[in-house]
């Protein structure tokens, strides 16, 4: 395990937490750096077992779970910049067929994409769903409903994989566990 | 101190910065520039710092910082210090960067996104305000915006504005959690000085096109940076909370105007309602004076036609005897029908039998030539109590027509029990004053929200209009009704 950077996450592995009356508990982390900055991805497991995602990036919390969305994942395989190869997804002069602004549908909530960015993963610590390689290449596209919604589209070498959650404040989650940060504490 | 998410408390003594202990978890290096030591609060989140002691712009997102622009003046120090902690709405945050800013007029849309320099030629009387980026590990990011001496606490929303699903253009009006808002301006803004650490790459003379909608105490502003869109949604925050918060002790900046998102206490419901008040005591009495209109009884005790001659110009001449059978009201009314006389004046005298008591009407008549033709005036006064008796008539007259050596006819008719209108004219402006004034009160103030664009107020600064309304009001209220608005007398 390569050593991940240092960082002011709140967060650590056996963080738990609530989502909407759910408990969950964290599990794992993969780190993604982009042009512009770096975020977390903390993997974590409900109390009913259900597995997702708790994204932390600037300082903004959300926590997504997979979904299956056909009707999308069929729309994303008609272009080119959403391939499953990385030299197509990555080319130089990419323009997307969903441009920053566009609406997109997942599972009936209407959503507005509001970042696309080639990002690469850095590292990871504990249990993960996929191997998470160092240097592994992601077109990743972030989501925002009307109300709380984050979505998110993540496309690697291997699969597109379609997310939906909310966004959620630090109040929220009550999470006990956490990192005492000196200085904070 | 204990700055914990669960129980934040801050001494409310002196200016706070984070202390020692705090300082193991921030890196701390030297400026590649003028050597100074620098931190970075936001472990992996800051990517840029600008120098607070040369202003150079330092890329610290992987090591060895590089530095991106050197600089080499300082820059002015900011109200709030870097470093500098303070509690607002129950939650410890530490300024850690500092932008300010300044505007120009959008740029036309077809023009490429490029970054501005000084050497455009900005203009320094141009609308100025100063970003804080304060900063909380468990609560992420917040901005304190300040712009003469007006604060708003402002956070990132994460939430799609509606209207921009449909539209390209920014519209003039967004809904936001059941409120509505109204766009106040469009412009792009320019950074025009750096401090500190930020979360995104900046720079001096970055441009970056934005609207702002208000629905105080809230502003919603969006930016278009280089096709991403953010928004931002402030609410204002006292500057006393700002002092407080942070353990100012002197003076914060002062006030100046009235701020995009300032509330007053007099919102448009309000207004509303005041109107709708209004309206329904308007309403109310209209119905009791229809009432006074129907029960008028409009009974004739005079009519008569005299002609006076030349020789008779200002003495009394008797026209007749009447007999008021009660108290009431009386409407004199005078009516000359000679053309080419600019002007005739009627006094006319009644005289108690019994008492003497006497009362006297002045009538004023002209002729008044326009696009129509010419058109004759009569003039026509109520006499609002007069009690019952016998009265002897007279009517002293004076008119343009003596100098001409020409006899004046005019009719004279007296009616009792008309109904009046003046109190009732006077009721109504009462009802209005107020919603009125409040709502020109109110459209002032729109008017005179600080933006890019100077605007000025309805009225002048010094509110000439209100207080002359407020002097029409009074006028209207005490001084006597116009004779126009008169009509047949009738109860008080």
């Amino acid at each position: 395990m390569v050593a991940l950077p240092q960082d002011m996450s709140p967060f650590q592995l056996g963080t738990e937490g609530m989502y909407r009356g759910i408990s969950f508990s964290i599990i794992g982390r993969i780190k993604m750096e982009w042009e512009d900055g770096i975020w977390n991805n903390w993997f974590l497991v409900t109390q009913e077992g259900k597995k997702g995602w708790l994204t932390e990036a600037y300082g903004s919390y959300s926590i997504i779970f997979e979904v299956e969305a056909p009707l999308l994942k069929e729309k994303l395989t008609h272009h080119a910049e959403y391939s499953l190869k990385e030299e197509e997804r990555h080319a130089s002069d990419t323009t997307y067929h969903f441009p920053i602004g566009s609406p997109l549908f997942i599972e009936n909530i209407a959503l507005e994409i509001t970042d696309i960015k080639k990002a690469i993963c850095i590292g990871s610590e504990g249990e993960v769903p996929f191997p998470a390689l160092q240097s592994r290449k992601v077109l990743s596209i972030d989501l925002m409903g009307k109300t709380d919604e984050f979505g998110n589209i993540e496309i690697d070498n291997h699969d597109r994989r379609i997310y939906l959650g909310h966004y959620m404040e630090w109040d929220e989650m009550h999470c006990k566990n956490f990192r005492l940060l000196e200085g904070w504490t | 101190m204990d700055f914990s998410p669960a129980s934040p408390s801050i001494q409310e003594t002196s200016p706070h910065f984070r202390e020692e202990e705090s300082k193991k978890n921030i890196k701390i290096f030297e400026c590649p520039s003028c050597g100074n030591r620098l931190s970075i609060t936001a472990v992996g989140i800051t990517i840029v710092v600008a120098c607070q002691y040369c202003s150079s712009l330092i890329s610290v997102k992987d090591e060895p910082y590089t530095l991106i622009e050197k600089a080499n003046r300082n820059t002015h120090a900011p109200f709030l210090e870097i470093g500098m902690r303070g509690i607002l709405k129950n939650i410890c945050w530490e300024i850690i960067g500092y932008i300010e800013k300044t505007h120009t007029p959008p740029l036309p849309r077809d023009l490429p996104y490029r970054v501005l320099t000084l050497e455009d030629n900005l203009d320094p009387a141009l609308y100025v305000w100063d970003e804080y980026l304060l900063y909380n590990p468990y609560y992420g990011f917040r901005f304190l915006v300040e712009n003469r001496g007006h604060w708003s606490f402002v956070k990132v929303l994460k939430q799609a504005i509606p209207l921009l699903f449909e539209k390209q253009n920014f519209p003039s009006e967004v809904e936001l959690n059941h409120t509505q808002y109204s766009q106040f301006q469009e412009a792009d803004s320019v950074v025009t000085s750096l401090k500190g650490e930020f979360y995104r790459h900046i720079r001096k003379g970055e441009s970056i096109r934005f609207v702002t909608y208000n629905a105080p105490p809230y502003m919603l502003t969006i930016e278009n940076n280089d096709g991403k869109i953010n928004r931002f949604l402030g609410k204002y925050i006292e500057p006393g909370e700002i002092a407080k918060a942070f353990g100012i002790v002197g003076a914060m900046p002062p006030r100046e105007g009235i701020a995009i998102n300032q509330v007053f206490s007099c919102t448009k419901k309000h207004i509303h309602d005041a109107f709708m008040i209004a309206g329904a005591i308007i309403l109310f009495i209209s119905l009791i004076q229809l009432k006074f209109v129907i029960d008028a009884k409009n009974i004739s005790i005079l009519y008569k036609i005299i002609d006076v001659r030349p020789i008779q110009k200002g003495e009394p001449i008797y026209i007749s005897s009447i007999t008021i059978p009660e108290d009431g009201n009386l409407a004199i009314k005078s009516f000359s029908s000679l053309a080419q006389t600019p002007w005739t004046n009627i006094k006319v005298v009644l005289i108690n039998e019994k008492t003497n008591e006497r009362y006297e009407i002045n009538q004023n008549m002209k002729i008044s030539t326009g696009r129509f033709g010419t058109k004759l005036e009569y003039d026509k006064e109520i006499i609002p109590k007069i009690n019952k008796g016998s009265y002897n008539v007279f009517a002293a007259v004076d008119s343009q027509l003596f100098r001409i050596n020409k006899d004046v006819r005019f009719s004279l008719s007296l009616k009792r029990d008309v109904p009046m209108w003046s109190k009732f004219v006077k009721l109504v402006l009462f009802c209005l004053f107020c919603p009125t004034f409040l709502l020109l009160q109110r459209l002032n103030i729109e008017h005179r929200r600080i933006g890019f664009n100077k605007k000025r107020g309805l009225f002048p600064e010094d509110d000439i209009a209100i207080i002359l309304l407020i002097a029409l009001f009074i006028i209207a209220m005490f001084g006597n009704a116009p004779p126009s608005l008169l009509f047949l007398s009738g109860p008080n």
